[in-house]
């Protein structure tokens, strides 16, 4: 939570920054984005193979718990869809796009915003950060209403990091493993679904 | 964007070769702590500069939150089938 207050502290003080309209001229020019976020998806990569539990993590998992990032995967597009229609002016590749942020708000929001356009970018920056905030708040109420799998769902790419202390709290210790398997296989299909989506 | 997926292979190839050496994969999770915080700041900055895309923050707020609570729905209700048939033996 203390890391998500941070980059919301960056971002904030970036629009502001911009808002003065005071600025550099190599930050004008968007290429500083693009390349921060090159860096960024080879340093996802990076993580996900050099980290020392990934190893631990394959000798427990079964066939069951493999299963659970397909069901948030089918899960989430079908909500998404679902109110999609209710908003006017929005197309479905573009919402079916900002679910599959899946919680990763950093990483989905820029990549959006240089494959499409800033406004859906942003509005996939509030929709997963709301993801998270919520899955945060919540926990206990869905383990109560919908189960132990939901906050592993409900939190996404997220459940490997940020909501993994609370899954472990609320939904038991042995919950653990399959979260932070779902959090980390989500974590790197949000840029392969967001790059399929936009390339149909 | 083939660049995506040219990018995660290249991570993983440098991330097994790396794997063994605990003090680069430190350096690692710091770049990227690093990296995300300049992400968001160069995309406050270009919503900040942009009069249109900050004037309509309320509409797109809005269909953020409607849309986050759709997958969120969607996620839990099947999270919820799931444990009750696939995960029943448990």
């Amino acid at each position: 939570m203390k890391n998500s207050l941070i980059i919301v502290f960056f971002f904030v003080a970036g629009i502001f920054w911009g808002r003065t309209g005071n600025l550099p001229s190599w930050v004008y020019h968007d290429k500083a984005e693009l390349y921060a976020l090159y860096v960024l998806l080879l340093l996802v990569g990076i993580n996900a193979a050099a980290d020392p539990n990934t190893d631990k993590l394959f000798s427990k998992l079964n066939k069951q718990m493999m299963a659970v990032p397909l069901l948030t995967i089918i899960g989430t597009y079908a909500g998404v869809a679902l109110v999609a229609l209710c908003i006017k002016n929005l197309k479905m590749t573009d919402a079916l796009a900002i679910g599959s942020g899946f919680g990763y708000y950093s990483l989905s929001s820029v990549l959006i915003s240089e494959i499409r356009n800033e406004q859906i970018g942003v509005t996939a920056l509030f929709a997963n950060i709301f993801r998270e905030i919520f899955t945060l708040l919540f926990t206990p109420l869905l383990v109560k209403y919908f189960g132990k799998l939901a906050p592993v769902s409900s939190g996404g790419a997220t459940s490997m990091d940020t909501t993994l202390p609370l899954i472990s709290k609320y939904s038991g210790k042995e919950y653990v493993v399959v979260s932070i398997f779902h959090g980390l296989l989500l974590s790197l299909l949000v840029p392969v679904m967001i790059a399929l989506i936009y390339a149909f | 964007m083939l660049v995506v997926f040219i990018l995660l292979i290249a991570g993983f190839a440098i991330g097994f070769g790396i794997k063994s050496y605990r003090k680069l994969t430190q350096i690692v999770e710091f770049l990227t702590t690093l990296s995300i915080y300049g992400l968001l700041f160069f995309l406050g900055i270009s919503i900040g500069k942009n009069e249109v895309l900050f004037n309509s923050f309320g509409t797109l707020g809005w269909n953020a939150i409607i849309l986050s609570f759709g997958g969120i729905l969607g996620s839990i209700i099947v999270a919820k089938m799931a444990e009750k048939f696939i995960f029943r033996q448990k």
